[in-house]
């Protein structure tokens, strides 16, 4: 089957003066029709330019895809590759077949524009909607995604609006012309707790409605744990451990993976338990060094960690997984890491 | 809005008072006086002129007197150089002369430097944007004084395409036109590149490329309104700047504007006709300050104007 969206070892760069950033280095992932993918890591992962690089919104120069593919199926034609379109090709994909919603709904819808403008324009676009049409599709719309009062609404200046409310109107925008993929960097991240449980349920509500692909990229294992169908974990440019949410939660194998799940509270804890953080920082992804990126604070680091990046390990389900979702059952659990390799050597040599 | 406005007026007066006292009393401490020419006036002559002009009154009271002009007729006293014309008259002839010159050149300076700027910043670090900026740092750098007769010399003088001087038909406009335009599109062009970059980076314009939206539309409709704001609040000064700015063209080609009488008239210690240029100057920023103040309400909704 062909997936909605499939990047094969996607590698960006940005070739600075300071040196060549390997923002992207060597990431493949998928996402099916209403599964929502959640991509997790720190700031500078490399988790946003991997998605900007799906929608080629990398400013060129000084950023290029250097090599991989970006995969992706519109209608169930045959994958198209958007590392090789042209931009004119692209204009006709972006807020289209596959649309984004930013991270700060406060600077990302234009304060000059009344919504209604800034709706509409996507219709007429893509649409050939026009006038009337676009204007009732765009109240529609609104109302869609909870704003109340949306035929008011609809001519006001985004500064008349809350931080919730503009990210409605984001997401609105973004879902117009119903597209097949979502891409959601850090939705939730400049929302408070309340509105930020509002906004997921939206987006999960329009997976299951409009059985749309996302991406949802974010640092927040929480988000993660609600939305996600599956998971990636970033680390410096690279996918360090993905497989579907549960088995990620129950059975994180990746050091970096077990590290962040051990940096969070959660609120069934046992008040005596202490968080772990990670201790050192993540490298400069210009001067990412051999081998396995995490090692520096990996404390099971060995000698093969300097020398090779772990190749990919598949691990079998742990046996309590609980339910996964019916689009991520029976997609793999994989992890890159050298510490895989040494328990099947040492389970080997016992036998 | 119409509550804004008189508002505005109202701040007007105190500072236009300011400015009024400031330049009456300012231009009366330098040395010298109105008649005190390089060829000795006789005696009894310099006596009836100062009796005429009430130049023997103790300061304060000529200031009174001329305030109570102002404010009861209107008047703004006689000159005392050009002998039976008030400063009012002298005004109302060359006042429009100078606006005339003035707007052509703001205008011929926006329709230049926008685009200008516009192109740098949507082609930045491009040889485009490298040419674009580095004439405007040559408009910048060359002084009208110096850009005017190179321009006389060659287009009028060599090829007789233009007239040398003077202000009579639209022929006669081009030269001082666009010489007063011409540091003034370098710097609007340096303006709207730097304020077009930074909406250009900003996150809204991200996401219009995230709708598909091409990058005309982009420019045209996402970037142009922020991007010109800079522009916009340089306007208000710069007119007035351009107002006071072309003396120097209106000397070299000769036209009866208003500029020629301000240098003129401090020259001459025409103390009347200084204060009442200085104050038609203060007016003329106020007001088109208070229209820029008007136009960023409709350019950027977030503007409040009731402050």
């Amino acid at each position: 089957m062909t997936h909605l969206l499939e990047v094969k070892n996607l590698k960006t760069h940005f070739f600075t003066e300071e040196g060549v950033v390997k923002a992207v280095d060597g990431v493949s992932y998928h996402v099916d029709r209403a599964e929502v993918l959640g991509i997790v890591g720190e700031s500078g992962s490399g988790k946003s330019v991997s998605s900007l690089s799906t929608m080629r919104l990398i400013p060129e120069p000084p950023g290029k895809i250097v090599s991989g593919e970006i995969l992706f199926s519109s209608k169930g034609d045959k994958p198209k590759d958007l590392a090789r379109a042209s931009e004119l090709e692209m204009q006709r994909i972006r807020g289209n077949r596959i649309a984004m919603i930013f991270q700060d709904p406060m600077t990302s819808l234009n304060p000059y524009l009344r919504i209604s403008r800034q709706l509409t324009e996507v219709l007429e676009l893509h649409k050939n909607m026009k006038g009337n049409e676009a204007r009732e599709r765009g109240i529609e719309m609104l109302k869609a995604v909870g704003i109340p009062d949306p035929s008011r609404r609809f001519d006001d200046y985004p500064h008349q609006l809350s931080g919730g409310m503009r990210q409605r109107v984001m997401i609105a925008m973004a879902l117009l012309c119903e597209p097949e993929l979502l891409i959601a960097d850090e939705p939730t991240t400049a929302l408070d707790v309340t509105i930020q449980a509002q906004i997921l349920e939206l987006i999960a509500e329009r997976r299951d409605l409009s059985k749309v692909g996302v991406v949802l990229i974010t640092h927040d294992l929480g988000v993660v744990a609600r939305l996600a169908d599956r998971v990636a974990v970033m680390y410096a440019g690279r996918i360090v451990e993905q497989g579907p949410a549960t088995q990620i939660f129950k059975d994180p194998r990746h050091p970096y993976t077990v590290g962040l799940a051990r940096s969070i509270p959660r609120l069934d804890d046992d008040r005596s338990r202490r968080l772990v953080p990670i201790p050192g920082m993540p490298p400069s992804l210009a001067k990412v060094p051999s081998g396995c990126p995490f090692r520096a604070r990996c404390k099971n680091a060995m000698q093969v960690c300097a020398e090779v990046f772990p190749a990919e390990r598949v691990i079998p389900y742990s046996e309590d997984t609980g339910t996964f979702r019916s689009s991520s059952e029976g997609a793999a659990h994989i992890v890159h890491c050298h510490e895989e390799d040494l328990e099947k050597v040492q389970a080997v040599g016992a036998t | 809005m119409l509550a804004f406005i008189l508002r505005r007026l109202l701040t007007i007066i105190p500072t236009l008072f300011l400015v009024a006292t400031l330049v009456f009393v300012l231009v009366r401490l330098a040395p010298g006086g109105p008649f005190d020419a390089e060829r000795e006036v006789p005696a009894e002559v310099k006596k009836a002129l100062d009796e005429k002009f009430h130049l023997n009154d103790p300061i304060t009271t000529q200031y009174k007197d001329w305030l109570v002009q102002l404010v009861t007729k209107g008047s703004l006293g006689p000159s005392m150089k050009y002998s039976n014309r008030t400063v009012e008259e002298i005004i109302g002839i060359t006042l429009p002369v100078s606006m005339e010159l003035g707007l052509w050149a703001m205008l011929v300076a926006l329709a230049i430097g926008v685009p200008l700027g516009i192109l740098g910043a949507v082609r930045q670090n491009t040889w485009k944007d490298s040419l674009a900026m580095a004439s405007a740092m040559l408009g910048i750098s060359i002084p009208r004084f110096v850009l005017a007769p190179l321009l006389v010399l060659v287009l009028s003088l060599k090829l007789y395409l233009l007239p040398v001087a003077r202000w009579e038909s639209w022929r006669h406009m081009v030269l001082p036109v666009f010489c007063a335009a011409l540091p003034m599109a370098a710097y609007i062009a340096r303006l709207a590149r730097a304020g077009m970059l930074e909406v250009i980076r900003s996150d809204f314009v991200r996401t219009a490329r995230a709708k598909g939206l091409s990058e005309r539309v982009i420019i045209l409709r996402h970037a142009l309104k922020g991007g010109m704001l800079p522009v916009v609040s340089f306007i208000g000064p710069g007119f007035a700047g351009l107002l006071v700015g072309s003396l120097v063209v209106e000397k070299i080609f000769d036209i009866p504007g208003m500029g020629r009488y301000l240098v003129e008239s401090v020259l001459n210690k025409d103390y009347y006709l200084t204060a009442g240029i200085a104050l038609v100057y203060g007016t003329l920023l106020m007001v088109s300050n208070t229209a820029v103040d008007i136009a960023y309400k409709f350019l950027d909704p977030r503007v409040e104007l009731d402050r």
